[in-house]
């Protein structure tokens, strides 16, 4: 089945979720985890856990353990909300 | 009642004028208002995420909400032949122009999800793409919306240029015009609107189309005014208009309100 192409945000949102999603029940995420929840390649996530990292929204350790920081939260609080505005709008 | 424009060009001026020019005023100022938050919510909208096609939305209400003050003006300077005149057109122009911008939104959005349903990979999709009536169909696609949004300046501005000072006949029947054209972009935004409805199942979907048809109504009863002087029908249609943005304000307040929620729902299972 062909897979609907995603929208960068929504590919920022996918791996946020991945993290706060593991984070449930650990401090941290793994990659892989990530990966498998986020459905990316491993080279396109590690790409966007980049640039995710230098925009601040999430925070590496030495270890490679993602966590999400209070301005990723932020992010995933907005996203879902304009999400909900557009659906909401029939858009 | 006294009726102090035999066309009806505002029919506010069925209404006794102190009675009308109360009433307009908290009627606009009520209009403006629900146009100013919507315009808010869908250009931060638009801010945090830069899709293009949003953009309609908030300069289309921004604009609608313009044009309910130039209504008002209108009906401030009804003595005053001139201005009467150019308010109720610049009105005229503008509302129409706000419903097309609006509409624009909604093109775009198809057209995004027209382009985006190709899939090369599969070759009879390849073959439907290259037939001609999918390209006509294209094409029809792009053109749609320069035309939905150059009708309403051409064909009011064509007006004008024709005769320079429209008299009351001609600008009603230039209302009517623009009345009509509301009607038929209101329609196109009320059944894309009722088919993402259909699509998703989603009850919570449906204040927007019924929001839509709200507009789609005031349009309807303010062509009834046309030919019947009817105030009950004017009223109707002021109504109609308040309740169908009060309805897109609530949409988008249960929107937000729904996510906010969620949000909380998220983050108390991670303290328990």
């Amino acid at each position: 089945m062909r897979q609907e192409k995603r929208h960068k945000l929504q590919l920022f949102y996918d791996i946020i979720s991945a993290v706060e999603d593991n984070m449930i029940n650990s401090e941290s995420a793994r990659p892989t985890h990530v990966q498998h929840y986020s459905r990316l390649s491993y080279d396109k996530m590690l790409n966007y856990v980049d640039e995710l990292e230098k925009r601040g929204m999430i925070f590496r350790d030495s270890n490679g353990l993602i966590s999400v920081t209070e301005k990723g939260r932020e992010f995933t609080r907005h996203y879902s909300q304009l999400m909900n505005l557009i659906e909401s709008a029939g858009l | 009642m006294t009726v102090h424009d035999p066309t009806l060009l505002s029919p506010f001026t069925l209404l006794v004028p102190y009675v009308a020019l109360s009433s307009s005023l908290l009627i606009t100022i009520a209009s403006v208002a629900f146009c100013s938050v919507i315009s808010i919510y869908f250009l931060r909208s638009y801010r945090f995420s830069g899709f293009g096609y949003l953009l309609g939305l908030p300069i289309g209400f921004t604009v609608l909400g313009i044009s309910f003050v130039f209504e008002q003006l209108s009906l401030i300077y009804q003595a005053d032949s001139v201005l009467y005149h150019v308010f109720f057109w610049i009105q005229l122009a503008i509302q129409s122009e706000a419903f097309a911008l609006i509409a624009l939104s909604y093109m775009l959005k198809n057209r995004i999800r027209t382009k985006g349903s190709t899939s090369y990979l599969d070759p009879s999709s390849l073959l439907v793409h290259h037939g001609l009536s999918t390209k006509a169909r294209d094409l029809f696609i792009s053109i749609l919306p320069m035309v939905a949004i150059s009708i309403p300046l051409t064909v009011t501005m064509s007006a004008l240029l024709v005769r320079p000072f429209l008299n009351y006949v001609e600008l009603a029947d230039l209302s009517f015009v623009m009345r009509i054209f509301d009607m038929i972009i209101l329609g196109y935004i009320l059944k894309v609107t009722t088919a993402s409805l259909v699509k998703a199942a989603n009850l919570k979907l449906l204040y927007i189309p019924a929001a839509f048809a709200c507009l789609w109504l005031a349009q309807y009863s303010l062509l009834i005014t046309y030919f019947d002087e009817s105030s009950i029908a004017f009223i109707g249609s002021v109504s109609a208009r308040l309740a169908g943005l009060a309805l897109f304000v609530y949409a988008m307040y249960i929107a937000m309100f729904t996510a906010r929620r969620k949000e909380i729902e998220i983050e108390t299972r991670e303290k328990t």
